[in-house]
């Protein structure tokens, strides 16, 4: 006996039209296969609609509340150790960056001393330059825009300060305390 | 599709901005639909209960990418049904079969009624065996929490047509092992109420 489509009526999760319907009653009258297959899934579904929810043993909350403390103390400890392992990764990139440095000077510890000094007291000298233009500027100004000039500098330099505390403390929370915290 | 509800959307916006106990009430308010599906899908008390507990802890550490016009307990149970499909697949690979002789106190006060409630549990069981772990995961969305076919979809993250396909080839599996005859005899009379199996 042909038992298509009435099988795959009786496993679809579709509901079935009216004639549909009509048409898989007669053929489950005659057909001891079809029937056979639609007894089974009744039981098989009287069966799990007969199950209740499963619930926990009690106390689940509690040892939710537990393992999350536990969880966070790790996700700490682990972010405490990414940091670690950063500034040893930094050290060994600054280390391996003045090794080279001090390679290329033919090895001498005299020699990375005095260009090291030379740089430092180029950088010196150039700050100081910039010092003295921006004074003789400052003081061919008129009073009023060497004022107003002060306290722009000054704000500009306190909204600067604040931004970058405000940004060491977010980078502190997010890398360190995590994102739900 | 059922509609988030509010309150259940408070919480999770709240345990978002770093309110542990709004997180707690979700846990509270989700624990048993998250423990019936790790434990329908697994078979066993004690993984179930570590499969929940894992559960939440996921849930909680992606709450920042928890979409609000997702429904929360769909957003949960999925959380669930992909945990437990990843451990059905690794239980596979290593050939591991679960034993669940732990006794845990029940509800229950006879023993008769313990001994009907853990048949039928059993037999559920091995109706379910046989089955792939998403086709597992699909069976237990559909009668245990009456999700509709798109819902379910969402849940275990397929199109609506696969899941109709998972559908068809479990329910073919089940009338056919329930045919064959490859479960113990079914006895009934439990209650409706969940149950701490």
């Amino acid at each position: 006996m042909n038992h298509k489509p009435y099988d795959a009526w009786l496993l679809s999760s579709e509901r079935l039209d009216p004639q549909q319907e009509q048409d898989l009653a007669s053929h489950l009258r005659d057909c001891p296969e079809c029937r056979g297959l639609s007894g089974s899934l009744r039981e098989v579904e009287s069966i799990f609609q007969a199950a209740p929810m499963a619930a926990p043993a009690p106390g689940f909350s509690a040892r939710w509340s537990a393992l999350r403390t536990q969880e966070d103390l790790r996700r700490k400890r682990a972010a405490g150790w990414r940091l670690l392992a950063g500034a040893l990764v930094a050290t060994g990139v600054t280390t391996l960056l003045v090794g080279s440095v001090f390679f290329l000077t033919g090895g001498s510890l005299s020699l990375l001393f005095a260009d090291g000094l030379q740089e430092t007291v180029r950088w010196i000298l150039w700050v100081r330059t910039l010092g003295e233009i921006g004074q003789t500027i400052f003081r061919s100004l008129p009073l009023v825009t060497v004022s107003g000039v002060f306290l722009s500098l000054t704000a500009l330099v306190t909204a600067t300060g604040l931004t970058a505390v405000a940004w060491s403390i977010s980078i502190r929370r997010f890398s360190v305390r995590g994102v739900l915290k | 599709m059922d509609h988030p509800l509010i309150a259940d959307v408070n919480w999770l916006q709240q345990a978002r901005d770093g309110d542990p106990e709004a997180f707690e009430a979700v846990v509270e308010a989700y624990q048993v639909p998250v423990y019936n599906l790790c434990y329908r899908m697994l078979s066993d008390r004690n993984l179930a209960e570590d499969a929940a507990q894992e559960t939440f802890l996921r849930a909680y550490r992606k709450l920042d990418r928890y979409d609000e016009r997702r429904s929360p307990r769909t957003w949960i149970l999925s959380i669930a049904a992909h945990h437990c499909i990843d451990l059905l697949r690794r239980r596979r690979l290593l050939g591991f079969q679960p034993i669940d002789d732990m006794e845990i106190p029940s509800s229950h006060p006879s023993p008769e009624a313990t001994l009907i409630r853990r048949e039928a549990e059993a037999e559920i069981a091995q109706l379910l065996e046989g089955l792939a772990p998403e086709e597992r995961a699909v069976i237990t969305l559909r009668y245990w929490y009456d999700l509709s076919i798109e819902e379910i979809g969402e849940a275990v993250g397929m199109s609506s047509s696969a899941v109709r396909t998972r559908l068809y080839r479990a329910r073919r599996a089940l009338a056919d092992r329930m045919q064959a005859g490859e479960h113990s005899p079914s006895r009934r009379g439990a209650a409706n109420e969940p149950q701490a199996i």
